[in-house]
């Protein structure tokens, strides 16, 4: 099991069991499930901002959008003289101008590396988010409008494993 | 140049995925559905019309996603039949683009292909009876970097496909 799929379930398992105790973090998760299951009011931020379950709810939107497209898309790796087109299945179509020195490929080499690990970081993200949804799910287990918030909510908990593990950052990049 | 040594025997590997993901598709991916009664709410007077709507069907519901998560691992696994490096050569790198997955403006000067059971083509073109030293290195290490990406792929899509079919 991944690193960041453990940390996920930890936290599942916190929401699940009511568990949460002291940390802040968590408890904002907590409270996001339960306007999720309808228990508490949603809550609306200062003159009419979106509160967090709606927020989640339009940031997960805006994540998938993009990300399973972004998963399989072709991309470009170094600019100027030494460039390379990544497939995520690994397919590589490199294209070398005058005059590049050897420092200069061995950085491309490493740069291709760190490009390779962020292709297989968001399938593990994407995994991670629809195996939490499950779980989500079963624990909202109520009204339709309820289960369509599993998702935003997985994907809140696989962030927060991620600032967990990571110290930060959005897991995407 | 490698020969593929750390892609041979992922067929049996990328082939447990392939069941994995079988196996998820045929469980209903976790069966966490959407229900809603289309009519309570609505209009008054009106027929109660009782529509029950699977999340399947649904881009916000959980299965939905995860479909949409297999038909991409699916992809990847059809992809994964072979392994493309092409190194090109260009003297004006502002005149290169691509079209229709095909590198313009540059030439090709060296090629590998590595099958998953590990046969391996490599096309490396010489010139005046001498192969460009500096481009080949580069080529070698660029094929080595792929192989090495696409068995640490097929791990990661196993464990995914793995996770989506027992649901954790």
């Amino acid at each position: 099991m991944s690193g960041l799929t453990e940390r996920v379930h930890t936290i599942v398992d916190a929401l699940a069991g009511d568990a949460v105790g002291d940390d802040e973090r968590l408890g904002g998760l907590a409270r996001l499930l339960a306007q999720a299951r309808g228990e508490v009011d949603l809550e609306f931020g200062v003159a009419g901002n979106e509160g967090p379950l709606a927020r989640m709810r339009r940031e997960w939107s805006e994540f998938r959008a993009r990300a399973l497209g972004e998963l399989e898309a072709r991309c470009w790796v170094g600019d100027g003289r030494l460039r390379t087109r990544v497939g995520w299945t690994g397919d590589l179509q490199l294209v070398l101008g005058p005059g590049v020195g050897a420092d200069e490929r061995a950085s491309h080499v490493r740069s291709l590396r760190a490009e390779f690990e962020r292709q297989a970081r968001r399938l593990e993200v994407l995994t991670a988010v629809a195996v939490a949804a499950r779980r989500i799910a079963g624990l909202l287990a109520g009204p339709g409008a309820a289960m369509v918030s599993a998702l935003p909510v997985a994907f809140a908990c696989v962030r927060e494993a991620h600032a967990r593990g990571e110290g930060g950052g959005v897991p995407w990049e | 140049m490698g020969a593929g040594a750390g892609v041979i025997g992922s067929d049996r590997r990328v082939s447990r995925a392939r069941q994995s993901i079988d196996i998820a598709r045929g469980s209903g991916a976790g069966g966490a559905g959407v229900r809603r009664l289309r009519g309570e709410g609505e209009g008054e007077g009106e027929a109660p019309e009782i529509v029950v709507e699977e999340a399947e069907a649904s881009e916000d519901g959980v299965p939905g996603f995860v479909a949409k998560l297999h038909a991409t691992i699916s992809r990847a696994l059809d992809d994964l039949g072979s392994l493309e490096v092409s190194t090109y050569v260009a003297t004006d790198m502002h005149a290169v683009f691509v079209e229709e997955g095909r590198v313009i403006g540059a030439s090709l000067r060296a090629y590998t292909r590595v099958a998953l059971e590990g046969d391996t083509i490599a096309c490396v073109p010489e010139q005046d009876g001498e192969v460009d030293r500096g481009l080949l290195e580069i080529h070698g290490e660029l094929v080595k970097q792929a192989q090495a990406a696409r068995c640490e792929l097929i791990r990661v899509i196993v464990e995914a496909a793995a996770r989506l079919g027992r649901g954790g």
